[in-house]
């Protein structure tokens, strides 16, 4: 018999250990048959229902692989007979690699039992595209097998190097710092005494984040390089002690495998602290969703602006790269070539590396948060092309997908302008005053989708007065001559019939006459009120679901400080009785306090008692819509005579 | 006294111990018996670690499932010892004295006692874990001691202990109370020699023999040669090879044989009464 | 005696001993009050409570019975100690295990200047905490293995915190509804039944755990 079947008789034979695999494997076909009767026929969670499923027991193989690589490799340790194994020429750690085969073996034969469900999964909801499989199985090999290969590296080390209590005690302190338990300890640390360990955790913590909530279908669970790059970086360190230990002394081979692990571990941390996009993770206070939050709210509270530029943007040509982050070199041409100095709007997290003018000259340019300043120094300047690279944690752009919206200033705009609402806790949206023509090329490896006319090759041209870009698992269609671009993952909003129906639905629903030319859904972020719906000059809808399209996308069409008197208007249509409520309450607040500005109700009222209700509510409707009137309330309502 | 009457153990299918019956009075028994004999087993049917007929084993006529003092009067080291180890001596043996029900306000007295006994006073405040091989096995037999019980037992005490204390171990099995009754459960025959008055010879679960040291060696008489090596090869299978030793004519082999034989007889000693019983000579 | 016998016990686990007190009154403290301070007495806190207490409070519960074992099943020699009556070590867990307990009820007493209710989650606490013992106990004297005793019991409160059931019911117990009649009825009455099933299912193979070894 092999020596290597040896050793898995060694494993079978413990009768404990293949009796908890196979419990464990029972669990696992357990949860995915239940997933598959769960979602026949509507999938309520998507098309990722089955590998969240998978990935929801990442953890317990975590646990698995941890302790049963420490009870097989101890027992080795306990065995009075490695004594004498180590006298041979082999030494001891033929012992020990055996086993640590028969248990990366073990953990394969795992992942293969989930892969095997995910395939079926695959075919059998007709999910199509190729490269969702190439996802699902490089999610599973990354959270399935690579995390429980780190375990089984880490029993080991336990085992070698620990004696048992010590090993249990170690065993049990790391479960429970990388479960969900160890969040609240860090949000108690956090809130009370002010040290920031997410960062920490999100380090230390190899399992899939926020599986409680519907995953992004434009992306599916992250692959980023954070991610995969943390497994390698803990395999790899695991391995060193183990093979300076097991290796026979002063031999090249040893010297050269822990070499190799070395740099391959300072190699991945590396990979792991660039720049760029991360993983986004809901439960993090301080990073990931919460990050514009913090910046704006906490920190730059009272530093925004809003100043006229002086100038428009004619022509927007744009060269994009997206990997890790966005890199750009964005060309400006401009109409007033007189100006001393040009302000922009670009978010903040884009730094600046270069300005130029049409002649490639350099420019001066200072970048203070989201204003950036170039100087003409007295040039004349038709056009400016700055070179900037970053990213925004939430409108990501990575190597898994794209979600660069107009509210996110991701290209510089003209003039300074208020981004980010601090009240709404999201991004304005801010258009472009005058429709720029747009030349825009994206450098990326998937299909990128924008609501400007594709001319092939990622590349775009159009003209509006705003951008959106978009990637990731979407396809395009077509209804009733509307492109729709959507996440086709998310079967439960976007199966092929629901689709249709939205659509056509909200179609019908229209009291406007703007042309509707494409609709793109972008990954559903919760980024205040502004990213529900947009509407661009082009005949483009921006929006994050299809089925609230129809109270979304009138109140979309009124510019953002004008919302609250659109709001006041539908519900004096809708809802009269609380119109009179609201309308009670501030006249007795008026009079209470005469000084005091009195409120929008009361006005809307006295303009409706002025004109009658039917001119007065067409005014209001008129100026609400009106992006370009900028009057304030108390100077539009003043000119209502 | 404690008698054992027709007692069989069997796990599944495999008899272990075959109606055995034999009875131990006061005084050191040496229970001798290759691998598998059925020793350890025998001594967990006394300690009750298993379970056995009713009235199989008896304590001073009373069957010892009904005796509810019976395990106080027993003192067991087993094979194995290396209980808590994270403990200083004096805390083990408070936790084994606690155990065996030893009334407490003379557990202080009574370890003190027991650990002097067996040499280990001066490591009476180290940890378990701190002591030697040997020393491990003297607390093991202190913790026997522990409530001066009148049945000791000890299954294979002097295993991997090195020859001083072997020899310490005999001692302190001499200087015991000649009215126990103390069982040394071993396959070491030399230990039995020094320090038993008694042998019972297990087999296969039977009981091959019991009687004292010399009945055990006149089992041999008769029967033990000393012949050359090279001798031994024209003999074939009617001898059984003893043990070899060089002297100044050369390889010397002691060799058992029920045939007369023309080689030179020697006096048997108790290794060979007992080769004798096992190897069927 | 018996007293001795838990303190000696408690001894030999050295610092180890000391892990269930510090998770209750060190740990859960710092945990809890600074989550108090920042989200208030709110619903947000009362489920951070339940989650919590759900799964590292019972796990921790067992964790002096599953270390005091140790000598019991994994020692050399460890037959020594079956000799003597009694032969489980039930009382010591039992101890032990109110013990644990009675500290995690001061806890939920100064809990309940905060939620009133706090009692009631205490009574549900016991009814997991059961399960736990009788899992661990059985556990521990079939797979005469700490490790592999701990990895199960920890699995356990790991699955139920890392994979929600549709269903909440007596195995699959998290849940961040508040105590009710409901959960009383659907998990912790036939909790305590699992667990006393448990419970007796561990003193029958205690008991049988020497007898053919």
């Amino acid at each position: 018999m092999s020596i290597n079947r040896k050793y898995f008789k060694l494993f079978i034979n413990d009768l404990f250990l293949p009796l908890i695999a196979l419990a464990f494997l029972i669990y696992i076909n357990y949860l995915h048959i239940n997933c598959l009767s769960v979602n026949d026929g509507y999938l309520m969670l998507g098309k990722l229902s089955m590998l969240r499923e998978s990935l929801l027991t990442s953890i317990l193989c975590f646990a698995f692989f941890l302790f049963a690589s420490y009870y097989f490799i101890d027992k080795a340790r306990q065995d009075s007979m490695l004594e004498c194994i180590r006298a041979t020429s082999g030494g001891a750690r033929i012992v020990y690699f055996r086993q640590l085969g028969v248990l990366f073996c073990v953990a394969f034969l795992f992942y293969l039992v989930y892969l095997f469900y995910n395939l079926y999964a695959y075919f059998a909801w007709n999910i199509g595209h190729f490269e969702v499989l190439g996802h699902i199985t490089m999610c599973l090999f990354v959270y399935i097998f690579l995390v429980s290969a780190a375990a089984v590296l880490l029993g080991t080390l336990v085992a070698l190097f620990f004696k048992r209590l010590a090993a249990c005690l170690i065993m049990i302190t790391i479960m429970l710092l990388v479960s969900p338990v160890a969040l609240y300890l860090i949000e108690a640390t956090f809130y009370g005494y002010g040290i920031n360990l997410f960062s920490f955790y999100e380090f230390i913590c190899l399992f899939p984040r926020d599986l409680q909530s519907i995953p992004l279908h434009s992306i599916g669970y992250s692959l980023l390089p954070d991610r995969v790059s943390a497994a390698v970086f803990y395999i790899t360190l695991f391995l060193i002690p183990i093979m300076i230990k097991l290796l026979k002394k002063r031999s090249v081979v040893k010297y050269a495998c822990v070499s190799l692990c070395g740099v391959i571990c300072a190699a991945s941390l590396t990979v792991y602290f660039l720049p760029g996009a991360r993983t986004l993770t809901q439960d993090n206070a301080v990073g990931s969703f919460a990050v514009d939050r913090l910046y704006y709210m906490d920190e730059h509270l009272g530093s925004e602006k809003s100043e006229d530029g002086g100038f428009s943007v004619l022509k927007y040509d744009m060269e994009l790269t997206v990997k890790n982050q966005l890199s750009a070199k964005v060309t400006m041409s401009v109409d007033n070539r007189s100006l001393d100095s040009y302000k922009f709007t670009l978010y903040h997290g884009f730094i600046i590396t270069g300005a130029e003018n049409q002649d490639g000259a350099p420019l001066e340019f200072t970048q203070d948060g989201d204003y950036v300043e170039v100087k003409s120094s007295g040039a004349q300047i038709a056009s400016i092309t700055l070179y900037y690279a970053g990213y925004n944690p939430t409108y990501f752009a990575h190597s898994q997908g794209i979600s660069l919206p107009g509210n996110l200033p991701f290209f510089p705009r003209s003039g300074y302008q208020v981004v980010y609402d601090v009240d709404e806790q999201g991004f304005y949206s801010n258009f472009l005053d005058k429709p720029a023509e747009f030349h825009i090329r994206v450098n990326y490896g998937k299909t990128v989708y924008s609501n400007l006319d594709s001319v092939g090759n990622n590349t775009f041209s159009g003209v509006s007065d705003n951008c959106v870009l978009v990637s990731g698992f979407l396809d395009q269609t077509a209804v009733d001559g509307v492109e729709v671009v959507y996440p086709y993952l998310d079967a439960e909003q976007f199966g092929e019939e629901m689709l249709k129906a939205d659509v056509l639905s909200f179609l019908k629903s229209r009291e406007d006459d703007n042309p509707i030319e494409k609709i793109i859904i972008l990954p559903y972020v919760n980024m205040g009120s502004y990213a529900r719906c947009n509407y661009y000059s082009d005949g483009t809808i921006v929006c994050l679901q299809l089925r609230t399209l129809s109270t979304d996308y009138p109140v979309c069409l009124v510019a953002n400080e004008k919302q609250a008197l659109f709001a006041l208007y539908n519900t004096y249509l809708k809802n009269h009785s609380d119109f009179e409520n609201r309308l009670s309450i501030e006249r007795q607040q008026y009079e209470a306090y005469p000084d005091l500005e009195p409120g929008l109700a009361i006005m809307m009222q006295d303009a409706i008692d002025r004109l009658g209700e039917d001119e007065a509510l067409s005014a209001i409707d008129s100026f609400a819509h009106d992006r370009s009137d900028k009057r304030s309330y108390e100077e539009f309502f003043s000119s209502l005579q | 006294m404690l008698k054992i009457d027709n007692l069989s153990k069997k796990f599944g299918r495999k008899k272990v111990i075959n109606d055995l019956s034999i009875t131990f009075e006061s005084g050191v028994y040496g229970l001798l018996g290759p691998n598998g004999a059925g020793k350890t087993t025998l001594i967990r049917c006394i300690t009750q670690l298993y379970s056995t007929d009713p009235a199989a084993i008896t304590f001073d006529g009373t069957p010892v499932q009904r005796s509810d003092g019976y395990l106080s009067h027993v003192g067991y080291l087993p094979q194995k010892f290396g209980l808590f180890r994270d403990l200083s001596v004096y805390d083990a043996m408070a936790m084994l004295a606690d155990i065996k029900r030893i009334p407490r306000g003379g557990i202080k007295d009574e370890i003190y006692r027991c650990v002097e006994s067996v040499n280990l006073i001066d490591r009476i405040n180290s940890k378990v874990k701190t002591l030697s091989g040997g020393m491990v096995k003297r607390l093991g037999i202190a913790q026997a001691l522990l409530g001066d019980p009148e049945i000791l037992i000890f299954d294979e005490p002097t295993a991997g202990l090195d020859p001083e204390e072997r020899l310490r171990f005999k001692l302190i099995v001499s200087k015991l109370d000649r009215s126990k009754t103390v069982i040394i459960s071993t396959h070491i025959v030399s230990d039995i020699e020094t320090t038993c008055d008694r042998v019972v010879v297990l087999n296969s679960g039977n009981v091959d023999f019991s009687g004292s040291c010399d009945d055990l060696c006149r089992v041999a008489a008769g029967k033990v040669y000393v012949v050359s090596q090279e001798d031994t090869k024209t003999l074939g299978g009617r001898c059984f090879v003893q043990s070899q030793y060089r002297d100044e004519s050369g390889v010397m082999c002691r060799i058992l044989s029920a045939d007369e034989l023309s080689y030179e007889k020697v006096s048997p000693t108790l290794e060979d009464g007992y080769m004798c019983l096992l190897k069927g000579v | 005696m018996i007293w001795r016998r838990i303190a000696l016990h408690l001894k030999c686990l050295r610092f180890f001993s000391f892990v269930p007190l510090i998770v209750l009154f060190v740990i859960s403290p710092l945990t809890f009050i600074p989550l108090l301070n920042h989200y208030g007495p709110s619903d947000a806190l009362y489920s951070f409570l339940l989650e919590y207490t759900q799964t590292v409070f019972p796990f921790f519960s067992v964790w002096w019975i599953i270390f005091i074992s140790r000598e019991y099943i994994e020692s050399d020699g460890n037959e020594l100690l079956f000799v003597f009556k009694p032969r489980t070590l039930l009382r010591e867990y039992l101890i032990l295990f109110a013990a644990y307990l009675l500290c995690a009820l001061v806890l939920y007493l100064l809990l309940l200047s905060v939620f009133p209710t706090a009692l009631l989650e205490y009574f549900r606490l016991i009814c997991i905490c059961l399960v736990y013992f009788g899992i661990s106990y059985v556990l521990m004297y079939t797979t005469s293995s700490v490790p592999l005793t701990v990895l199960i019991t920890l699995a356990y409160s790991l699955m139920a915190m890392a994979v929600p059931s549709e269903q909440v019911n007596a195995v699959f117990y998290l849940s961040l509804q508040r105590f009710d009649g409901d959960i009383l009825k659907t998990v912790c009455i036939p909790q305590l039944i699992i667990a006393c099933v448990l419970i007796a299912l561990g003193c029958f193979v205690n008991k049988k755990y020497i007898r053919y070894r």
